[in-house]
């Protein structure tokens, strides 16, 4: 589907994105995890054709992407920054203009999701909340129906509920329409269900490219008694400590052998998934 | 779906808005003579005074396409559909307009008649009251390097911001020289007569350094806070 070789992007001195190759297969949902700074807006703006690569290339089905229609109508990029309209135009108008200017724009899906997250549509982009503009776009972004279709951290200023309509509505789309998602995020606990594959970007480099449950595997959430869980976790490297009363969770890194799972057992301690959070936080260097 | 969706879209909104704009600005200027002539006599074409404010306008309208194209590359369009299409846009409409002005002239010819008024234009034009295909051709002349120098100079200040206004230094010698050749923006040292090649030209001119500034323009959105 969509390809970098070699993809670089600078500003001036600064490298933004180091040699990357990556190739992502349609139908997948991809969440792109990395800490602020780390490359992801430059990434994803390279591949929707907002900006041309430094050196490299990105292609789509085999064509490049920069100044090539008929890749990027069929790519879609929705930033937390706008850029769907005039703060003056009503957004019944950019809907219609986004269907004159995409042919796979879904007028009647776009209509039906400013209802959902309950938008007004005679209101001017201009007029809407920081939350409601960020609904507006995804919005557009889903209605869009394009092949690879991505939200840079999107979700901004939604509140809780619209965060589940968006979740919801991106869910159910992606089941009756297969089509290639990346999200990009810092709310990791929360969209990581969403996700088939993780990309973890750090520092211009893609750090780490694992299926979820792989990801998820990379780590054990212990729980039990303190003391038990602290005798337990003695040598092993901890991302996270969590406590209530009595009772520990402690997050451990890389997977427990045979002997620990033997032990833990006998130890009455309950072994779960790690939070993909925690591992994340460990992977690209841990607290500041 | 369209072979030129930017066209369209701009056809059916931006073009639509501008003729009930222009309009409503001639509405105005109605307004202004018929209070003034309770006052004075009119000796004054309205139209013609009030012309002098359209060029203005026309960079202004202009400036916003730099805007504009950063909305067409979100919803998937390229920087060299919009530089094929938006400066159509410009033509077609810019023709529309100088249309509409011009009947705005045979109609204020008439009502001067009729209420007895003299009409005289001002100093600098090129044109006579009633040479109309003159007046056209002077208000489309000025209309297209308007709205193209105005676009520059938005692409121009988007991209590459402060040292943008650099880009002020060609727009003025396009504005100005094509101004010569169509009257409309007219300075005492520059005055050429109506000139369809000096017209074309300065818009060529207007055409390539907008490109320059948009043909790889990275997508900077800046959002109301």
């Amino acid at each position: 589907m969509i390809t970098t070789s070699a993809l670089q992007v600078r500003y001036g001195d600064t490298t933004a994105l180091h040699p990357l190759d990556l190739d992502l297969s349609a139908g997948r949902i991809y969440g792109l995890l990395g800490r602020n700074g780390a490359g992801k807006t430059t990434l994803l703006s390279v591949l929707a054709g907002f900006r041309a690569p430094s050196a490299g290339s990105v292609t789509f089905d085999g064509a490049p992407v920069f100044e090539n229609a008929a890749a990027t109508t069929r790519i879609c990029l929705i930033r937390d920054d706008g850029g769907l309209g005039d703060p003056t135009d009503k957004l019944t108008d950019i809907l219609d203009m986004a269907a004159i200017l995409r042919p796979t724009f879904d007028r009647a899906f776009a209509g039906e999701l400013l209802d959902r997250f309950a938008l007004p549509r005679r209101s001017t982009l201009g007029r809407l909340s920081r939350g409601q503009r960020s609904a507006f776009g995804v919005t557009v972004g889903l209605a869009s129906r394009a092949a690879l279709t991505m939200f840079d951290e999107a979700h901004l200023g939604m509140d809780a509920a619209a965060r589940k309509v968006f979740a919801d509505a991106l869910l159910a789309d992606y089941l009756a329409r297969p089509r290639t998602f990346l999200l990009s995020t810092h709310l990791i606990e929360e969209q990581s269900p969403l996700f088939e594959q993780v990309l973890i970007l750090h520092q211009g480099r893609l750090l780490l490219r694992e299926d979820l449950d792989d990801l998820r595997g990379r780590g054990v959430a212990v729980t039990g008694p303190a003391t038990l869980v602290d005798d337990f976790v003695s040598g092993l490297t901890v991302l996270a400590e969590r406590r209530l009363g009595p009772t520990k969770e402690v997050t451990v890194f890389g997977g427990l052998d045979d002997e620990h799972r033997r032990l833990a057992g006998r130890a009455g301690l309950t072994l779960g998934p790690v939070a993909v959070q925690d591992l994340f936080i460990h992977l690209t260097g841990g607290l500041p | 779906m369209s072979r030129l969706p930017i066209a369209r879209y701009l056809f059916s909104s931006h073009t639509l808005f501008l003729i009930m704009f222009l309009g409503a600005f001639y509405l105005l200027v109605a307004v202004v003579v018929a209070v003034a002539a309770l006052a004075t006599p009119i000796t004054l074409s309205g139209v013609d005074v009030a012309g002098q404010a359209l060029h203005w306008l026309a960079l202004g309208y202009g400036y916003s396409a730099a805007t504009l194209l950063t909305t067409m590359i979100v919803h998937g369009r390229t920087r060299r559909e919009f530089l094929v299409q938006h400066p159509l846009f410009q033509v077609v409409t810019s023709a529309v307009l100088a249309a509409l002005i011009t009947g705005v002239y045979a109609l204020e010819a008439v009502v001067y008649r009729a209420a007895g008024w003299t009409r005289r234009l001002q100093d600098h034009r090129i044109f006579e009251a009633t040479d109309y295909p003159t007046i056209f051709g002077a208000y489309w002349s000025m209309l297209t390097v308007c709205l193209m120098t105005g676009a520059f100079l938005g692409a121009a200040i988007l991209r590459w911001e402060t040292a943008g206004a650099l880009a002020l230094l060609p727009a003025a010698v396009v504005v100005v020289y094509a101004g010569a050749a169509n009257g409309l923006f007219s300075l005492p040292f520059a005055r050429v007569g109506l000139d369809v090649a000096v017209t074309a030209v300065m818009v060529a001119a207007g055409w390539a350094l907008l490109w320059s500034a948009v043909r790889d323009m990275p997508v900077r959105i800046r959002v109301p806070a």
